[in-house]
């Protein structure tokens, strides 16, 4: 009796064994890659509505970019999209006032990958953006706060170098993003919010950007440290912007120190991308 | 395809450096002149209006910027420059003092005197507070009377519906906005709405572009709507002294235009400008006119606007206890009673 358990169960084994192996090969599924960031920030605004004087100051920075292949075919290309937001409060040299400053920016885009040499991959491509930012100016005046509005189509570019180590690598990573083309609106000086909304004053606020008169340069870099489930990373991030429209030049530079980790999700859902049977989700 | 590139990088180059770095200046006595003159030269609206030659100004000043030995003397000459915009609506703001312009209205008579309006003749003791409005009825109950002092001290539509209920039975209306140094121009405009019976064409105003004395965008028509929900269709007298500024000029400007409304006493300060401000190297604020506002024919308010009836008031008449411009203004709702 008891030999003819451990023959059954190994009928059993052997026969589940036979049954997996004629299954079709298990459908790829597309992995999302999630970086998350938090930052500590050294800002640097010039805001001509408010005022002609330079701020700097400090605040906090969060961003996050989530990242998968077009097709579970091909890693030759990948979408991206990044959620940036900034929040800080600079003053001017003399102490006399303060912006408050409180920004954000959504991008989605497309990037090329090449692999030119080993361990070095370089993504190319671009990415369409929406900014918002608002500065709230301290001192008792007709216009106290200027609000940012944006959209760019950015070039945009990472450079990655896996350094191997003993049994592991880190990656060394460069994410960079100009602005190309876009609409931005800005006020008219002297003209107030108000005004704009209850006299219908809609003239010189919207303005075509290119090189000519808008400038920008965010550059990330990453050291990634991978763990067991996880990868840390540690980054510094500089976002240089300056442009210029109704006689009035901006400036906003942010330099941040960054913590952070990054990990991979399965993305699935409508009728293509059902969860795989194993799957297990608190959610469905 | 690399000729093509070879062509493009220094493109993109000369295009990335377009953007010309803002002017900045050092956070010296100099540093801080030139910031100065260069804010009102670029952004000041009334430069060639007023026919200032700003030019000749920055020489006499700069002339006299080495002579400055410290802080509260470099103060007084820059508001000693300003002064020569000759503006209510330009002040320097420093951590201790507050440059101003009070001439244009020192120089003229004052033709208001609170304690008057307080007296038993007139609101006496027990007025009514409603929002920043103090009302009552005179002249035996058949005139309602309005004093409102401060465009900053704000109100409701229901204080004013309020102040309306109470006052309805009253023949006409006398709004009292001597010595108001203006505030919210939103607020002159819902206070003027009560009193127009269909939307109006009230004025313009005008935006800096560039830095040109005369760089303006064109007018940008504003009208004053009819307010739905209250209106006052009686006659209404507004009284007015060279005190009524900014806000109660504009105020003023509007109901210029109202079917039945009279504006008498004195012309009232000016202001026409809707006041900017821009910040110096060292942390003082230059506050300066900078919109220029226009009635309904395109004409600057900026030197004030003078009444349907010139009144002033006469120094016998207040030691007997009468305001001229009040009894002026109530005399003219007799006549329009015709008693």
């Amino acid at each position: 009796m008891h030999n003819a358990f451990w023959i059954a169960l190994g009928l059993a084994v052997g026969w589940n064994s036979v049954v997996s192996a004629q299954q079709p090969k298990e459908k790829n599924y597309l992995l999302t890659s999630v970086t998350t960031q938090y930052g500590w920030s050294m800002l640097n605004l010039t805001d001509a509505y408010l005022s002609d004087l330079p701020y700097s100051g400090y605040g906090l920075q969060f961003n996050t970019t989530a990242r998968r292949f077009a097709t579970a075919k091909s890693d030759r290309i990948s979408l991206r999209t990044d959620i940036n937001l900034n929040a800080g409060l600079a003053s001017n040299d003399p102490q006399s006032a303060t912006f408050t400053y409180i920004g954000g920016n959504v991008g989605s885009g497309v990037q090329a990958h090449f692999k030119p040499i080993r361990n070095v991959q370089v993504l190319l491509g671009g990415v369409w953006d929406a900014e918002m930012g608002v500065k709230i100016y301290s001192r008792e005046v007709n216009n106290a706060a200027n609000i940012d509005l944006a959209t760019n189509l950015n070039l945009s570019a990472t450079l990655r170098y896996d350094l191997p180590l003993w049994k592991n690598h880190i990656r060394l990573q460069a994410d960079v993003r100009s602005p190309l083309l876009g609409l931005m609106f800005v006020p008219v000086r002297g003209e107030s919010y108000s005004e704009i909304y209850y006299l219908r004053s809609y003239e010189n606020l919207v303005h075509f950007t290119s090189l000519h008169n808008k400038n920008g340069l965010n550059i990330r870099y990453l050291v990634q440290i991978p763990l067991k489930n996880s990868i840390l990373n540690i980054g510094f991030q500089t976002d240089y912007l300056k442009y210029a429209a109704n006689n009035m030049v901006f400036r906003r530079n942010i330099m941040s120190m960054q913590v952070g980790a990054s990990c991979d999700l399965i993305q699935f859902g409508g009728r293509k991308n059902r969860a795989p049977a194993h799957f297990v989700s608190s959610e469905w | 395809m690399k000729k093509r590139l070879k062509l493009l990088l220094p493109l993109l180059l000369v295009l990335a450096s377009c953007v010309e770095d803002p002017v900045s200046y050092p956070n010296t006595w100099q540093g801080n002149f030139d910031a100065l003159w260069n804010t009102i030269d670029t952004r000041y609206c009334y430069l060639d209006y007023k026919k200032v030659n700003w030019d000749s100004i920055k020489v006499v000043y700069q002339s006299k910027l080495n002579s400055v030995s410290d802080e509260f003397d470099f103060f007084d000459l820059m508001g000693e420059m300003l002064n020569e915009l000759k503006d209510g609506h330009v002040n320097l703001y420093s951590d201790f003092d507050r440059s101003r312009y009070w001439n244009w209205f020192e120089d003229y008579p004052s033709n208001f005197q609170s304690d008057l309006i307080y007296s038993p003749r007139y609101l006496g003791s027990d007025y009514r507070i409603s929002g920043g409005m103090r009302y009552g009825k005179i002249d035996g109950g058949s005139i309602g009377y309005m004093y409102y002092g401060d465009f900053s001290s704000t109100f409701t539509t229901v204080n004013l519906k309020f102040v309306f209920d109470y006052l309805s039975d009253c023949q006409g209306l006398i709004l009292d906005v001597r010595d108001n140094g203006g505030g919210y121009l939103s607020s002159a405009e819902t206070l003027a709405s009560c009193f127009f019976n269909k939307k109006t064409l009230t004025g313009y105003m005008t935006h800096k572009l560039g830095n040109g004395h005369s760089d303006f965008s064109k007018p940008i028509a504003f009208y004053t709507e009819r307010s739905d929900s209250l209106h006052w269709d009686k006659p209404v007298m507004v009284l007015t002294n060279r005190l009524s500024f900014s806000a109660t000029n504009a105020f003023v400007s509007r109901m210029k235009y109202a079917p039945n409304a009279t504006i008498v006493g004195d012309r009232t300060g000016g202001g026409g400008g809707l006041p900017l401000s821009n910040e110096l190297p060292n942390g003082w604020l230059v506050r300066f006119s900078a919109v220029p506002m226009y009635d309904a024919s395109m004409q600057h308010i900026e030197w004030g606007l003078d009444p349907d009836v010139k009144v002033d008031m006469s120094s016998t008449d207040a030691k007997t206890g009468r305001d001229t411009i009040l009894e002026r203004a109530i005399a003219l709702l007799r006549v329009n009673r015709q008693f």
